[in-house]
């Protein structure tokens, strides 16, 4: 392996690790803000304090899960530097103020916000604390925004000049209203939705095979669903349109994607050489495999996520729902798929791009640093040695308290995320 | 306006340094609470405030990255394997603070109270060395590139730079943990024992680090004036102390952090980047990104500081341990 090689694995395994973390984080932080704000509204002390032990305990789910967003995170970011430093000296001025917005804008409030919320269940007045889920909700979809305009950026250059063999922007409107950035946020927004939801239902379908806790987990097995299957037309409808558009402004990726073939693939081979000059400009065939997956799948969960809903149909709010055992077992079978087909999605944008960093501007050959094959291999072990780890730790502590059911408090912290009343708005 | 962005930047390392001091101080400083209980407590501490505190480092590089790119890509590429292990150290501090409550098996809080004070420790010196390299000038690789190597990291100047922060977070964490602990208590018998010893500690270490700087830096007078602050405001912290204001005692013992990223700007002027040859520095006109850039970033990022400044108070006010604790 050579040093692209290693940088570009480390790099998909740490955005692998991060996304998973992250798409789950960002479905779940505006199911606990709308269940807030819901709590906080209800006049009847019992409904409220039912209302409330939702928010702590699909919001504790949230905290855990956040944890390694964050530290995954964090790898992400210092890895334009570490190892792909080209970006910096090319694109320095284009790509490096979204990158500073998203930090400062939204993951320096992000942050602070959420400490605030996370431990200041009774320390912070219920109406402060209830801004601060949205609070940090409003920055985290902020900051998807403004790393997506990097990423569209990548993927199709806009309102920019090259002087000197340096980028510069000429119109940052062009920039933030590119379409290869707001196709793929609409797609993701709709995908991190049908991945909350699904997580709810597999949690909720958990505990209702067991009989246990009907009252809490009845209505957020159906929330789930319905959310899971509002998320997954969004994601389908955004996919297409997206998918079309592809064929315009990147057809080498729109033709390994489409599994173009024969001449046909020549074809797209042959235009991409005459506008970038010769070379092989095509992303691997793989791709193709990847997206196909992230389409079948997406069309079985168009389908499917809507099955654990009807469980509940025909049975007094209270009854058992044990014996559905079809439609109860069904989403922890569809939650996987749904990491699936977001991991699919995933390398079908950014595989797709291949070999470019920057489409017709800058591969990711020449954007790599210089620096040697030893010290790529130290920091791609050490990152995905301490991150595997980490990942496979929380995600074992995230299915633990989704098993303990909602009493278990945050990581075992029940005084820094207490039970209790909560007093409703006027 | 060059200078206020480079400024900035500095500022954000400066505040993460500051705030962190204390993180790593309560980290290192774990072991000294008596039983499981006080262990969970100096934990609890801490937990709701760390996000917080360790954000300033994800902003510093963001900004860096947005207002003088160049020098992001050139100074992550010359501090590559330092950053590697602050880096590992930082995951592994995290995820200490975020697990060690998530189970209750004894071998499972036994790892994590071993790794705590270790990445602490790890994090604590490891930024102090590495900022006292960027003051002495790093070095000049094969390739025209600036890098820090193993022999800069070694050089008595960086060790001292490690000890004084490593003094001085023991330092901060022994007096916030000490506003949490029952004043009578075995544990805080410990911690102000370990503040006892750490004050005469960095202040000496603050002197030999005054007088190897002025010896092996190239600006004498700036390393030397930046101890001298430091060591000042140390006499100052101890003077609140024993007048009974422990916060101002926090306050003033965190000027030594904030001054390690002055301290590299009053060495080294606007070279951004400084080498001990002069071979691959970089000057802030040429790393400093362009209008168009700098414009979006101030009507963007400077309005960010006016919540997250009162946000960060804030979020002290509700979670820091006060002394009726």
């Amino acid at each position: 392996m050579n040093v692209v090689d290693l940088a570009r694995l480390q790099f998909a395994v740490t955005a692998t690790l991060h996304f998973l973390f992250v798409a789950l984080t960002l479905g779940l932080v505006t199911v606990v803000a709308f269940l807030q704000t819901r709590a906080l509204r209800t006049k009847d002390p019992e409904r409220r304090s039912l209302r409330m032990r939702q928010v702590r305990f699909w919001g504790g789910l949230y905290v855990v899960n956040y944890a390694l967003g964050i530290i995954s995170g964090l790898a992400q970011e210092f890895q334009f530097g570490l190892n792909w430093s080209g970006l910096s000296h090319v694109l320095g001025n284009v790509v490096g103020a979204p990158l500073a917005i998203e930090t400062m804008v939204a993951f320096f409030l992000e942050a602070t916000f959420l400490g605030l919320w996370a431990f200041g269940f009774g320390r912070v007045p219920p109406r402060a604390h209830l801004a601060l889920i949205w609070g940090v909700a409003f920055t985290a979809y902020a900051s998807t925004f403004w790393i997506m305009v990097v990423n569209g950026f990548m993927q199709r250059p806009v309102g920019y000049e090259m002087r000197d063999g340096t980028a510069h922007v000429t119109d940052w409107g062009a920039v933030v209203t590119n379409g290869a950035t707001w196709y793929a946020i609409v797609h993701i927004a709709g995908a991190v939705t049908l991945l909350a939801g699904l997580f709810m239902t597999a949690v909720s379908a958990y505990h209702l095979r067991r009989d246990r806790d009907i009252g809490f987990f009845r209505p957020t097995l159906v929330q789930g669903s319905l959310l899971a299957g509002a998320g997954a037309l969004v994601t389908t409808a955004a996919g297409v349109v997206h998918l079309v558009a592809l064929d315009d402004y990147q057809p080498e990726k729109y033709a390994v994607v489409m599994g173009a073939t024969g001449a046909e693939l020549d074809r797209a081979r042959d235009a991409a050489a005459a506008a970038y000059g010769t070379g092989d400009w095509l992303p691997p065939v793989w791709v193709g495999v990847a997206s196909l997956l992230m389409l079948l799948i997406g069309l079985l969960l168009v389908v499917l996520v809507w099955v654990p809903a009807t469980a509940v149909r025909g049975a007094p709010p209270g009854a058992s729902l044990a014996r559905r055992r079809f439609r109860l077992r069904l989403p922890a079978v569809l939650l996987p798929l749904g990491f699936v087909a977001m991991i699919c999605g995933w390398l079908s944008r950014e595989v797709g791009r291949q070999p470019w960093m920057v489409t017709g501007e800058l591969t990711v050959r020449e954007a790599i640093g210089d620096v040697s094959v030893g010290g790529m291999l130290a920091s791609f072990l050490a990152f995905t040695f301490v991150l595997g780890t980490l990942a496979v730790i929380d995600w074992v502590l995230i299915c633990h308290y989704a098993r303990r059911g909602p009493d278990a408090g945050l990581l075992g912290d029940e005084d820094l995320f207490p039970a209790g009343p909560v007093r409703a708005l006027d | 306006m060059d200078v206020f962005w480079y400024a900035l930047v500095g500022l954000l390392l400066a505040g993460y340094l500051a705030l962190e001091s204390i993180d790593f101080g309560v980290g290192m400083l774990l072991p000294l609470a008596p039983s499981e209980a006080g262990r969970a407590r100096v934990r609890r501490t801490i937990v709701p405030l760390f996000l917080a505190n360790e954000v300033w480092l994800v902003a510093f590089v963001g900004l860096l990255f947005g207002a003088l790119p160049l020098l992001e890509g050139k100074l992550l590429y010359a501090l590559r394997l330092p950053l590697l292990a602050l880096l590992t150290a930082w995951f592994l501090r995290d995820a200490a603070l975020w697990f060690r409550g998530a189970h209750p098996g004894a071998a499972w809080r036994r790892t994590w109270d071993v790794v705590l004070p270790v990445s602490s420790l790890v994090l604590a010196a490891g930024w102090g060395a590495v900022l006292a390299a960027l003051v002495r000038g790093l070095s000049t690789n094969g390739g025209g590139h600036a890098v820090l190597t193993a022999t800069d990291l070694l050089h008595p100047f960086a060790l001292l730079g490690g000890c004084v922060t490593v003094a001085g977070s023991l330092r901060q964490g022994a007096l916030f943990t000490g506003r949490a602990v029952p004043g009578d208590s075995v544990h805080a018998v410990r911690l102000g024992r370990v503040r006892r010893a750490a004050t005469p500690a960095l202040l000496v270490l603050l002197l030999l680090t005054a007088v190897v700087g002025a010896l092996t830096t190239g600006a004498p007078p700036a390393v030397a004036g930046v101890g001298a602050l430091a060591a000042v405001c140390v006499l100052a912290s101890e003077a609140s102390l024993r007048s009974g204001r422990t916060f101002s005692a926090l306050l003033f013992g965190a000027v030594p952090f904030l001054t390690a990223p002055l301290a590299v700007g009053a060495a080294h002027g606007t070279t951004v980047l400084a080498t001990r040859s002069g071979a691959g520095e970089l000057d802030l006109p040429e790393a400093i990104a362009d209008a168009a850039s700098l414009q979006l970033l101030a009507v963007t990022v400077l309005p960010v500081f006016l919540v997250v400044i009162p946000a960060q108070v804030w979020i002290w006010r509700v979670f820091a341990p006060t002394d009726r604790a």
